[in-house]
């Protein structure tokens, strides 16, 4: 799944679902819906933060 | 032995007060861990804050410590303070279950670095205290009111200290769990720096998330148990090397200078909650506390996803081995959707981690501590660990944070501030909670007059 340029939630959610299906099947992933929904909100953000070029990941 | 006729106004002493009688003998070891075992005999079937009790071990070394008391000999500033830790770091001898979590079931052969440092300071290990179960929520109640939570995920810890069934307990944060649960029970915590606490020996449940907290009545029994158990640890890899500063509690002469977060957090909040909070910064400014707005950068609200990120993935890492086990059993276990979190996603995370922190460190050069509500809103019906947006970004961020009781809710509930300060600044942190601790009070044991257990 891309990063740039920011992805939308519903992106990440087709993306994800497509994911779970072929993972665990099409009835799983279903069941997954309200999980992948919260999941892909995230990625969609996270996606979409205007961070420094140089920025490095922080583990603390 | 009954609650009724045991020595019952020992379990309300704090933990500083009880060090300092046994320290004279002016208090028996036996006499006090008395009063917990019978107060906890008659609480436990409401409360359930046990994953593993043992009652016989309690006792046993209850009485050996009152010996080794009697004869002058004391193992430390902790010596006869029986604690609870939660079912997630390892007490030797005692089964670790993580509360039924992820299939694990086990009985360490050796303490968790911090268990180790509770002993050798005199400290009594009672139990293993829930956490939320794999399947479902703790049956942990909120001594407050049996109908609501305590919180979690550091549930029994928060309520056996709450109920006044022990004195202090361990709980750990990785999101809030050891800052919100205290806060629904009407007790302090202290989650330190991300490091400063081992944690060696504690099941991990996110590797750079995860922060050991200490859980007692007031800041001074934080600092008389942090003083013992913080600190390096040459077998915890990530944790902090300075050496340790010990740190008091003592209320400072000069009130604090606060910052009081007014964007993104309160709009999380319900009213009930920005009420109390109101009514608690009026008589922290009337007793001379500078409190300020201040407001967080554009943006700072990615802090939650990324922890969401970050703590998926490296939950689904962690425990993967475990559900693969269960799945190789046969046991049907329900699909995750965190082990789908792509690597570029885990590591954009951590950039943004990083970025909020930069965000974060110089709102430090115009207030001293950060003031947020310690929850979105008092402690819910149900079982449910609770909202925990309040806390989850002090963890993402790896800064300290801690939690004092303001007052009750119209429903009589418990409802709690939260602080936040730079990374190392226990000592200062400590010292402003027992300012605010004392300009507000602290609550009452509660009423604990319940209709017969099932």
């Amino acid at each position: 799944m891309r990063i740039y340029p920011p992805v939308t939630p519903e992106e990440a959610q087709a993306w994800l679902t497509a994911q779970a299906a072929a993972a665990w099947g099409e009835e799983a992933a279903a069941g997954l819906a309200d999980d992948i929904a919260a999941m892909a909100e995230a990625m969609s953000v996270v996606s979409s933060v205007q961070l420094p070029d140089d920025l490095e990941p922080l583990f603390p | 032995m009954t609650a009724t006729d045991a020595p019952t106004a020992l379990y309300s002493l704090t933990v500083t007060e009880a060090a300092a009688k046994i320290a004279v003998r002016e208090l028996s070891v036996l006499d006090y861990n008395m009063a917990f075992i019978a107060r906890t005999d008659e609480l436990e079937p409401h409360i359930k804050a046990y994953a593993y009790l043992d009652r016989d071990g309690w006792l046993a070394e209850a009485k050996q410590l009152d010996e080794e008391a009697k004869a002058g000999k004391l193992r430390g500033p902790l010596h006869g303070i029986p604690f609870g830790i939660k079912d997630q770091f390892f007490v030797k001898g005692m089964p670790c279950t993580v509360s039924a979590s992820w299939g694990v079931d086990f009985v360490p052969a050796a303490d968790a670095t911090l268990v180790a440092r509770l002993r050798e300071a005199g400290g009594i290990i009672a139990g293993t205290t829930y956490m939320p179960l794999r399947d479902g929520d703790p049956p942990t109640c909120n001594p407050w009111n049996l109908a609501r939570t305590p919180g979690g995920s550091s549930s029994g810890s928060s309520a056996a200290v709450g109920a006044r069934m022990l004195p202090a307990a361990i709980g750990e944060s990785t999101g809030g769990s050891g800052i919100r649960p205290p806060s629904f029970c009407g007790v302090a915590a202290l989650k330190p720096t991300f490091g400063r606490i081992s944690g060696k020996g504690m099941y991990v449940y996110s590797w750079t998330l995860d922060h050991p907290t200490v859980i007692s009545q007031t800041m001074a029994d934080i600092a008389l148990i942090y003083n013992c158990i913080a600190g390096p640890d040459p077998l915890d890899e990530t944790g902090r090397t300075e050496p340790l500063e010990p740190v008091s509690a003592e209320v400072p002469a000069t009130p604090p200078k606060i910052g009081r977060i007014v964007n993104y957090f309160p709009d999380l909040c319900q009213q009930v909650m920005l009420d109390q909070l109101d009514v608690a910064v009026a008589k922290l400014k009337d007793a001379g506390a500078e409190i300020t707005d201040i407001m967080l950068p554009d943006g700072w609200d990615a802090v939650w996803p990324a922890w969401k990120l970050i703590m998926g993935a490296e939950q689904s890492t962690y425990h993967g081995r475990h559900t693969g086990a269960l799945i190789t059993s046969g046991a049907d276990v329900a699909p995750v959707i965190a082990d789908l979190v792509p690597a570029t996603y885990y590591l954009q995370a951590m950039r943004v981690r990083r970025w909020l922190t930069d965000c974060v460190l110089p709102l430090f050069d115009q207030v001293d501590f950060l003031l947020t509500p310690a929850a979105v809103e008092e402690p819910p019906l149900g079982h449910g660990s609770g909202d925990n947006r309040m806390n989850s970004p002090w963890s993402a961020v790896g800064i300290p944070s801690l939690t004092f009781n303001i007052g009750l809710s119209p429903n009589g509930l418990p409802m709690g501030a939260q602080l936040a300060a730079p990374a190392l600044q226990e000592d200062a942190i400590l010292k402003v909670g027992a300012w605010c601790e004392s300009v507000l009070g602290r609550l009452p044991t509660p009423d604990v007059t319940y209709p017969a257990a099932p």
